[in-house]
């Protein structure tokens, strides 16, 4: 109680800012923000006025910034050119899909690598984080022999399967987040005969939630923008994802640059509107203190 | 709870997704290649030698359809032209629906072919003929031009002889680029003076000095750069006479002619500078653009393609265009020139390599090659289309013209096929590039290549 | 008397370590099963494959350890380390210390947070494909964007994508660009230190740098390992953007390979050269190298990784 009184005055004390403080918590990280986010938007914005200009304007010396003349059936073509809107359900599903498989297994054995102590808990620790060491391209054949196998070819199977049996890499993430999770908090629910699971699901969860919207946001990036697995595993044109579909504005001599740049475009304003709305909840990440 | 909002969002995607999509039948667990696999349909094929395909009456029961996927190299830009020859093998004979692919790199292809699941028939560039054949991921053709009696006589000699491994055919040239004609600026070549193209390299030096404009130590317009866009080690030997491997397996690329080659290209730095060279290369327009420095007059001559300039090398046209120059001492070597064709071929375990054979007849057939060139732009690698009026007579075509005659060229070469091809060409862009830089000798370089490739040369003759 | 009662109690323990070692396979089951049934083929083929000449498509001839012996030979295989190592240490760190600061500026509440966040987040958006060539329009030495800033601010302008010297910078600093989601991983770590901390070193009179140094560094200290960890396993395996570069400019290795990174030589080894045997035993070898180094971070990270869990 004394605590949290001497917490407010303190509070209370520091509202009334000098000067000098304002420039520090306010005007100083509004600079620098601003700044470095500028220098990020360039090239993007640089993409995005690309994709309106004609094609004698994308390449002009002395360089053209702004569009004379708007070229929006950069847009309307790149949408037809290709099937867009089938691509982009393809894609939506795929990431879909494995997003719910990752966020039912990752979590689930990055517990089990980081609250329970098991004997054999490093061994399986190493062996996991090994097997993100191979490069990729030596297993790709084996792999692909493998899906053949299974008769999982041309197929959004090997795109989606394997994400529900977790990936290291999401593991290895959730597994710090959860050891950063104070035992106290657990030890005394084990103590009242509250099973891992119980634990696992109406405890740790929760608290994570920062790092699993970070898993599902990454797990829909990745979908989103792989190229290799769908063209490798899918065999009908029907099939094919967005990151397939941008390649038809590469041809062999010359790029469309402006359809290019157009579809590359609307291929990134789904996921920044998504984001833009997601990212609320990590701003409201819980602190550790207080709860109960 | 946000965690549930989440999750609830992202099944309503989900089940959104799986409605619109199994809507069309685009999910699933469909198996390898679809199709129906019936075995030994497909032909009784004739016994005449004309490409195109003769249908064959059924004898007691109707025959089934066979379904054989073809993978190309071609995405949605430039895949229109293979798609009507597709479309148009499809209708014109009720035996074979052939189902065509784009986007199919080599690294799938490798990964597929390799992985049990080729395609029936592929499309790919020419130099990964010779590896893939002599690995044994392709089905020799021997068999098949036997059995059928077909001519091979009626191909581009170079085009062909890029399908060739260890004397068997492997694969058949579907079209031809082709590297042989000089495309210069005529506006630059009328302000410098210069009335006719250079028909000697000798004569290409000096005229390229005449369109080489500075402003002070900084050039403004230059009249060539040799290795532009490229460092091209195929082109320049060619050109000089040269070649890469003698008939006993000994490489050959560092002889005179070869080394030649490269000094010949050292020159035009020596003379302009690097550092100036490089700077000015820097700051010329996008290939390929309306900033194309060709078009601008920032470079005055260049080695041409037949896809470069379609439009602007016109009779009218800004660009002009002349048969690449020749050394003046081998007036024998007129006409050379490269040839990079594009090869068709069936994989070694293609499960229906009859088929896949009839379609490839098709596709090299006169009347196919014909409007496959019409519509892609590109030469055809059968002697008697580039005769063909609808080329020759065609006003569309009216640009292509002196190309199918170039074409012809005895003198048109190719690099030779090998288990090490890949290998040895690496090793000479790397060393041409140091010669080209002046950090070694021109004979240093292409005697290093050897001493790298020969032993891999051995290994492959043993 | 004792004696049973140790015994009971060991019983007990036994009987705990058991039931703790089922719970924890069951949790970690998923991950197990997935290994055995989608990696644990490939990856033992991919080891045997290192022990054969292969060319993908007639059967593997058994050589034993003549592919590894061949690498310490091969110039290529120094030089495409070489390059690698470079990334790795001049991307690397850099972009940790940018993607931490950029945290921390983004974890005080300034406002208009979600625009920046995005922002910053936007360019890891961008496919690849596109990127990179956007990235090599910007690097263009005469009228890309970098070079005339740098000449208006009277700085020497390198012929970034041509000199062999600049190719490697050229990519570090495209790198920059995509420090977004180490940005959002470091603030989703920063948003769940205890605000309590702060406010007692602010009673205690601590300034900004030691809150930072004491409270706000060793908070996050698991991130920062899996960042470093994931930073080196990545960064070892760099391929897809030098790849699109390659394929622009129809050259693998770039201006004097400067451009020749280890995953791409060991794709051409495996795919152009089709010599799978020998780029199966590169791949072994970076990881027999990563892996040391990976065990060498883990175990220095017991003197710098602070859990909040731990007992």
């Amino acid at each position: 109680m004394q605590v949290t009184n001497e917490l407010k005055t303190v509070q209370l004390d520091r509202k009334k800012r000098t000067g000098k403080q304002i420039l520090k918590e306010s005007v100083l990280p509004h600079l620098l923000l601003t700044l470095v986010g500028l220098l990020f938007l360039f090239p993007f914005a640089w993409l995005a006025l690309t994709s309106v200009k004609t094609e004698d304007e994308i390449f002009r010396i002395p360089i053209v910034w702004w569009p004379t003349q708007f070229q929006w059936s950069n847009y309307s073509m790149a949408v037809t050119t290709i099937p867009f809107l089938r691509y982009t359900l393809n894609t939506l599903f795929i990431c879909a899909v494995a997003i719910c498989g990752q966020l039912i297994s990752s979590p689930l054995v990055a517990y089990g690598l980081s609250r329970i102590q098991f004997k054999g808990r490093d061994v399986i620790f190493i062996v996991m984080m090994s097997t993100m060491i191979l490069p990729y391209q030596v297993t790709m054949i084996p792999m692909y022999v493998l899906f053949n196998k299974l008769g999982m070819l041309d197929s959004y199977w090997p795109l989606t399967l394997p994400a529900f049996f977790g990936s290291a890499f999401y593991i290895f993430l959730l597994r710090q987040f959860f050891m950063n999770i104070p035992y106290e908090l657990t030890e005394s629910a084990k103590m009242d005969g509250a099973s891992e699971f119980r634990i696992y699901w109406q405890m740790i969860l929760p608290l994570a939630r920062p790092a699993i919207f970070t898993v599902a946001l990454f797990q829909f990036l990745g979908s989103w923008g792989d190229f290799l697995g769908p063209l490798l595993y899918l065999n009908t044109p029907d099939k094919w994802t967005l990151s397939i579909g941008l390649r038809s504005f590469i041809g062999e001599y010359d790029v469309s640059w402006g359809l290019l740049m157009a579809a590359s475009t609307i291929f990134t304003l789904p996921i920044i509107v998504l984001y833009f709305f997601v990212q609320k909840t990590f701003i409201q990440g819980i602190s550790m203190t207080g709860f109960k | 709870m946000k965690l549930k909002a989440l999750h609830l969002m992202l099944t309503l995607v989900f089940a959104v997704s799986v409605v619109l999509a199994g809507c069309s039948g685009g999910t699933g667990g469909s198996q390898g290649n679809s199709g129906t696999q019936t075995s030994g349909n497909t032909n009784s094929s004739s016994n005449s030698n004309t490409s195109t395909n003769t249908n064959t009456p059924a004898p007691e029961k109707p025959k089934e359809k066979v379904k054989i996927t073809f993978w190309h190299v071609w995405s949605d830009k430039d895949s229109g032209p293979i798609n009507e020859r597709v479309a148009a093998f499809n209708e014109m004979q009720d035996e074979i629906i052939v189902e065509a692919l784009g986007n199919q790199d080599a690294t799938k292809q490798l990964t597929a072919i390799s992985g049990g699941n080729p395609p029936d028939i592929a499309l790919t560039y020419w130099n990964n003929i010779g590896p893939w054949a002599d690995a044994g991921a392709v089905l020799s053709l021997e068999e098949f031009i036997a059995r059928d009696n077909y001519d091979l006589a009626q191909y581009v000699p170079a085009a062909l002889e890029r399908m060739v491994v260890n004397g068997e055919h492997y694969a058949l040239p579907l079209s031809m680029s082709m590297a042989s004609t000089l495309m210069y600026n005529k506006k630059a070549f009328a302000d410098a003076g210069i009335t006719a193209p250079p028909e000697t390299l000798e004569q290409m030096f000096e005229y390229a000095k005449q369109l080489t404009k500075r402003d002070g130590s900084n050039i403004t317009q230059i009249g060539f750069i040799p290795d532009y866009p490229w460092i091209d080690n195929v082109f320049w030997p060619v050109i000089f006479g040269g070649s890469w491997v003698d008939e006993n397996g000994k490489l050959t690329a560092n002889q005179p002619a070869n080394v030649a080659s490269i000094a010949y290209q050292r020159k035009f730095y020596e003379e302009f500078g690097d550092d100036q060279i490089a700077k000015f290369r820097s700051g010329m327009g996008q290939r390929g653009t309306p900033q194309d420095p060709l078009l601008t007059g920032q470079l005055a001559m260049m080695i041409g393609w037949e896809y470069n300039f379609a439009e602007e090398r016109a009779d009218d046209g800004p660009i002009g265009i002349a048969p690449f120059p020749y050394p003046e001492a081998n007036p024998e070597l007129k006409g050379g020139g490269m040839v990079s064709p594009r090869a068709v071929f069936i994989p070694a375990k293609a499960k229906n390599a009859d088929a896949a054979w009839e379609f490839m007849k098709y596709l090299l057939g006169v009347d196919s090659q014909v409007e496959f060139a019409i519509a892609s732009k590109t030469i055809p690698s059968v002697l008697p289309a580039l005769d063909d009026e609808r080329l020759t007579k065609n006003e569309a075509m009216k640009t292509m013209w002196d190309f199918y005659e170039r074409a012809k060229s005895e003198n048109l070469q190719g690099f030779p096929n090998s288990t090490y091809i890949n290998e040895y060409l690496q090793a000479l862009s790397e060393e041409t590039e140091k010669a080209l830089k002046g950090t070694i000798s021109a004979q240093e370089a292409m005697d290093n290549v050897v001493k790298k490739i020969q032993p891999l040369a051995d290994e492959a003759n043993k | 008397m004792a004696h049973s009662k140790l015994n009971t109690n060991m019983a007990g323990i036994r009987k705990r370590e058991r039931k703790a070692l089922l719970t924890g396979l069951l949790f970690t089951s998923p991950w197990i099963l997935g290994f055995l049934i989608f990696q644990a083929y490939p990856i033992l083929m991919s080891m045997y494959y290192s022990l054969t000449e292969y060319n993908l498509f007639s059967p593997p001839e058994w050589v034993g350890l003549k592919n590894y012996a061949k690498l310490f030979v091969d110039e290529k295989f120094y030089l495409s380390l070489y390059n690698t190592i470079f990334i790795v240490v001049f991307g690397l760190i850099p972009h940790l210390i940018f993607a931490l600061t950029m945290a921390l500026l983004l974890n005080t509440n300034v406002k208009g947070q979600a625009l920046y966040r995005t922002i910053y987040f936007l360019p890891t958006l961008v496919p690849a494909v596109a990127g990179s060539l956007l990235w090599m329009w910007l690097l263009n030495a005469q009228y890309g964007v970098i070079n005339q800033i740098l000449g208006y601010l009277g700085l020497y302008q390198p012929n970034w994508l041509v000199d062999a010297d600049w190719t490697k910078p050229a990519i570090v600093l495209m790198g920059f660009w995509g420090t977004g989601t180490t940005t959002v991983m470091y603030l989703a770590a920063l948003q769940d230190v205890p605000k309590v901390y702060y406010e007692a070193a602010s009673i205690d009179g601590a300034n900004l740098w030691r809150k930072f140094w004491h409270i706000t560094m060793p908070a996050i200290s698991p991130v920062t390992l899996f960042l470093l960890i994931m930073g080196l396993i990545d960064g070892f395996q760099y391929f897809t953007q030098g790849f699109i570069f390659a394929e622009a400019s129809q050259s693998i290795g770039g201006p004097e390979n400067s451009l020749l990174f280890y995953a791409i030589y060991l794709y051409q080894v495996a795919f152009s050269f089709l010599n799978m045997g020998h780029a199966s035993a590169m791949a072994w070898m970076l990881f027999v190298f990563v892996l040391a180094l990976t065990l060498l971070i883990f175990k220095t990270s017991a003197k710098w990784v602070y859990y909040g869990g731990e007992k």
